[in-house]
């Protein structure tokens, strides 16, 4: 009964990675995750960071100096 | 576990963005060395302040020139010195991927990212530094419509078109602000028969150069070494005489911005009188260049907020989403 039960997992984790594969290899969704990464959604964290770190150096040379 | 790299190696400064907390280092492009040993004596900043002031034994030197590769030998060791710097050991290995010209051969390239990898990279990838620009720049460049970006860096300017996350046309050509300082070396050498260093030259262009008459004009006191007679000497620059020694480089520039318009789809073509061009790196930031660009191509030509850092910025835009964005890296088309 147990190997029933470990086979039939095994074969449901091979067909979800084959499933996710496809998915990933799709050049819709592919093209659709290029472009959404690309949005200014997606891009304010990286410009925030970079104007923060800005911000933090302003500080150190008021102070610093 | 090491923090993935954004790496903007430009001829005259390099940036190093790391995954997660932004830009960590930004220095210029030079290195020193004992000519007799070969060793390494200062990077960055240091090495940039014994331009020219180097005794017999030490050379400071750059190893891009022209968006090229001049030493791949001096280049690696750059790189693994900047890996270093950033705490990249034998031990972290982190993904880098590298901002270069669109010009870059198919050996050069190889170069760059054998040199990364040798240097500890676990995986290196390039990309286009008018696509990074563009990214960085905040344009909008997910959507179908025409963006323009003109990158103008120290050996490089470059042109592009881009739309929907892909470049549509480029033009790149091998002259840089470091042609604007050679052209005023030369005139000074010429006219006033005085020999000035490069670092003068860049002063010269940053306190009077410009493309285009500006509101603001004022001569500049410039001090070399005669070449009569070998003995200190001062002359008087005017912005006039500037803009004449500099037009040839400027006229390129400006040429290759009007071919790489010409090359754009007509669709894309109107959405630039209304949308501007962005200019962006260190050359862009010369006195009316803009507005001389904007004058012979009849389209408003707009400054991007980060000049220096757009390059990097959007490498790092890149690093930090690197499964959906990894179709940009060069090669990765072909």
């Amino acid at each position: 009964m147990i190997w029933l039960v470990i086979a039939i997992v095994v074969v449901l984790a091979i067909l979800a990675l084959i499933i996710l594969r496809s998915r990933r290899n799709d050049p819709v969704a592919s093209f659709q995750r290029h472009i959404d990464a690309l949005g200014p959604e997606a891009r304010r964290p990286t410009v925030d960071r970079v104007r923060r770190l800005d911000d933090d150096s302003d500080e150190t040379d008021d102070d610093g100096r | 576990m090491a923090r993935d790299l954004a790496i903007d190696l430009g001829t005259a400064n390099t940036l190093v963005y790391m995954k997660g907390r932004g830009i960590v280092l930004n220095e210029p492009s030079v290195i020193a060395l004992n000519r007799q040993t070969g060793e390494v004596l200062a990077t960055g900043r240091e090495a940039w302040q014994m331009i020219g002031r180097t005794p017999g034994y030490i050379v400071a030197v750059r190893p891009l020139r022209g968006g090229a590769i001049t030493d791949f030998e001096i280049t690696e060791r750059m790189i693994r010195l900047l890996l270093q710097r950033v705490g990249v050991s034998r031990f972290t290995r982190p993904k880098v991927v590298i901002c270069v010209p669109s010009a870059i051969t198919e050996v050069e390239r190889r170069a760059v990212t054998d040199a990364a990898r040798r240097a500890g990279a676990a995986d290196a990838n390039l990309i286009e530094q008018p696509m990074a620009a563009a990214i960085g720049a905040d344009l909008p460049i997910d959507e179908p419509v025409g963006n323009m970006v003109i990158d103008i860096g120290g050996g490089t300017s470059e042109t592009a078109v881009i739309s929907l996350g892909g470049i549509v046309s480029l033009e790149a050509v091998r002259v840089g602000s470091f042609d604007i300082d050679a052209a005023i070396q030369n005139h000074v050498r010429r006219e006033h028969g005085i020999a000035i260093g490069e670092r003068t030259a860049e002063e010269i262009k940053v306190a009077i150069g410009s493309a285009d008459p500006t509101h603001d004009e004022n001569q500049a006191e410039v001090r070399g070494r005669d070449l009569m007679t070998g003995l200190p000497k001062t002359v008087l620059l005017t912005p006039e005489e500037v803009r004449f020694a500099i037009e040839d480089v400027i006229s390129s520039i400006v040429a290759s911005v009007v071919r790489c318009l010409s090359k754009a789809p007509p669709e894309l073509s109107q959405d630039f009188l209304v949308r501007g061009m962005y200019l962006v790196g260190g050359g862009g930031l010369l006195r009316g260049l803009a507005e001389r660009i904007e004058r012979e191509t009849e389209v408003p030509v707009r400054m991007s907020n980060v000049p220096l850092e757009a390059v990097v910025l959007g490498a790092g835009h890149v690093i930090e989403h690197y499964e959906a964005l990894k179709s940009m890296f060069m090669g990765a088309r072909s």
